[in-house]
């Protein structure tokens, strides 16, 4: 079970870093009830960025409730290539609907681990693929750093230390901001 | 200053716009009932907020040149010194403001900023838009969430060497002789249920956070003089996520950066806000940040005031 469960955070990682390249806008599908998601087949067997020491421990790796929250915050997170489409008049002086709808996201994930405590080590993988992931907009990279360094390396998960040193000034400077 | 006026357009209270700031903003008749309770509301939320002192908030009263410790008293004085005016966007500008014929003499008279101008300088027209984008579907139209068109218009008529003074839905004449009187423009998406951090409650004080945040920022383009009248937003580099836009700030004290310490604040003074939405209240706060860029500085907050306007005399018969 435990292998099982090493692969598919594993793979989460790399899935969100192709959904984000494939433009992926979708809406999330955050419901009154709840949260719904599926992970998708084809992130099957993909080896992490973001680990490339391998063969970490399974502890590291999301459980499945965990998981699909990921998922769903994924597809919540506004890209920069779909604030792009949005035209002049969405994006000036406020920010736009997607920024809202990342944040409620980012939140619901926030609250889950606050119950959830134990499975914060498991998260910082994501926090840490998307404060690295270009093409997420820069407010949301600075909220998934701020969700890792307000608690600190000794809470990370083995390669999250590494990631966050390579995550660009300018993302640094707006998370040391909020 | 060295005010000069004729009278004789007896429309035009300048004598009222030129005098201290209003002690509160005062929402227009026509803003729908819902919209003006919900100001109400936040207004009344901000008068109520419990501040602790704290360096976050020493931060904000450095940032708006608030004397002392911050206090929701000082936080509402410098918006009220700010917005004298809230119209709804369902008062067409093309109606409600007229120039006032005469000759008017703006301090600083060649001196304009450099970016974000108003389009055409020719006549008082509608200025820019901010919207928001609310609808889920791809193809969507935006809708107005606030705009300070008081600082607009006040550029228009520098441009036009013309005094240009805006209508209210009662009758009284508000002229535009300093964009420090801001003329404040909301429409739906202020309120929308998709712009909002708690779609449930239009009242809720996350919503009310996120919608006294949107008002300091627009208050902050009330303010500056010669180069940089009205704070105005610079167009985003290449390679800014916004590139492109005119959605960006060279002041490190401007619009963005005002929006974002107060929602810094007020979320962190936020006792009924959940962690979901004080996090998505970050978020909106972090998008500011983002958008204030490299090198930006510090902006003197100095701002315009008409330095005379006389009517003319053949038309109106009138003396000083």
């Amino acid at each position: 079970m435990k292998k099982i469960m090493v692969v598919i955070g594993v793979v989460g990682a790399v899935g969100f870093l192709v959904l984000k390249e494939a433009g992926a806008g979708r809406a999330p599908e955050i419901k009154s009830g709840g949260l719904r998601a599926s992970i998708p087949k084809e992130q099957a067997a993909k080896k992490s960025v973001l680990l490339p020491e391998a063969n970490e421990p399974a502890d590291d790796s999301p459980g499945p409730d965990l998981q699909a929250r990921i998922e769903i915050v994924r597809n919540a997170l506004p890209t920069v290539e779909s604030i792009k489409k949005l035209g002049e008049e969405a994006v000036a002086h406020r920010p736009p609907k997607q920024v809202i709808e990342g944040g409620l996201a980012l939140g619901e994930l926030s609250e889950y681990l606050t119950r959830h405590p134990s499975e914060y080590k498991s998260a910082t993988l994501f926090y840490a693929e998307c404060a690295l992931d270009s093409g997420l907009l820069p407010a949301a990279r600075a909220i998934c750093l701020k969700a890792l360094t307000k608690r600190g390396p000794s809470e990370w998960a083995n390669g999250v230390a590494g990631a966050v040193e390579r995550v660009p000034r300018s993302i640094a400077e707006i998370s040391a901001q909020l | 200053m060295n005010s000069r006026f004729s009278w004789g357009l007896g429309l035009l209270a300048l004598g009222a716009a030129l005098s201290s700031p209003a002690l509160s903003m005062e929402v227009d008749p026509a803003v729908p009932r819902d919209q003006a309770l919900s100001i109400q509301n936040d207004q009344d939320y901000l008068s109520g907020l419990r501040l602790s002192g704290s360096e976050v908030e020493s931060e904000t009263a450095r940032l708006l040149g608030v004397p002392g410790a911050l206090s929701p008293e000082r936080l509402r004085e410098w918006l009220n010194n700010r917005v004298d005016l809230v119209i709804s966007e369902n008062q067409p500008l093309e109606e409600a403001v007229f120039m006032a014929p005469g000759k008017a003499v703006y301090p600083e008279s060649d001196v304009f900023p450099a970016s974000g101008a108003p389009r055409s300088a020719s006549a008082p027209a509608s200025p820019s838009i901010p919207t928001a984008e609310p609808a889920s579907s791809e193809v969507s139209t935006p809708i107005r969430v606030m705009s300070n068109v008081g600082a607009a218009l006040y550029l228009i008529g520098k441009k036009n060497k013309a005094l240009l003074a805006f209508q209210k839905s009662d009758g009284r004449v508000l002229p535009i002789v300093s964009p420090h009187h801001g003329l404040i423009q909301i429409g739906a998406g202020l309120f929308h249920e998709q712009l909002r951090v708690n779609a449930e409650a239009q009242d809720h004080p996350a919503n009310s956070v996120d919608r006294i945040a949107t008002f300091f920022h627009e208050a902050r383009h009330s303010d500056g003089h010669g180069s940089t009248l009205g704070f105005l937003h610079a167009i985003c580099p290449e390679g800014h996520a916004y590139a492109g836009y005119p959605a960006c700030d060279e002041s490190k004290n401007g619009p963005y950066t005002v929006g974002a310490q107060i929602l810094k604040t007020l979320t962190a003074a936020c006792a009924d806000c959940s962690e979901k939405e004080k996090i998505a209240l970050q978020m909106l706060e972090a998008d500011s940040r983002s958008r204030v860029l490299a090198g930006a500085k510090d902006w003197s907050d100095d701002f315009e005031i008409l330095t005379s306007y006389e009517a003319e005399r053949s038309k109106e018969g009138a003396s000083e």
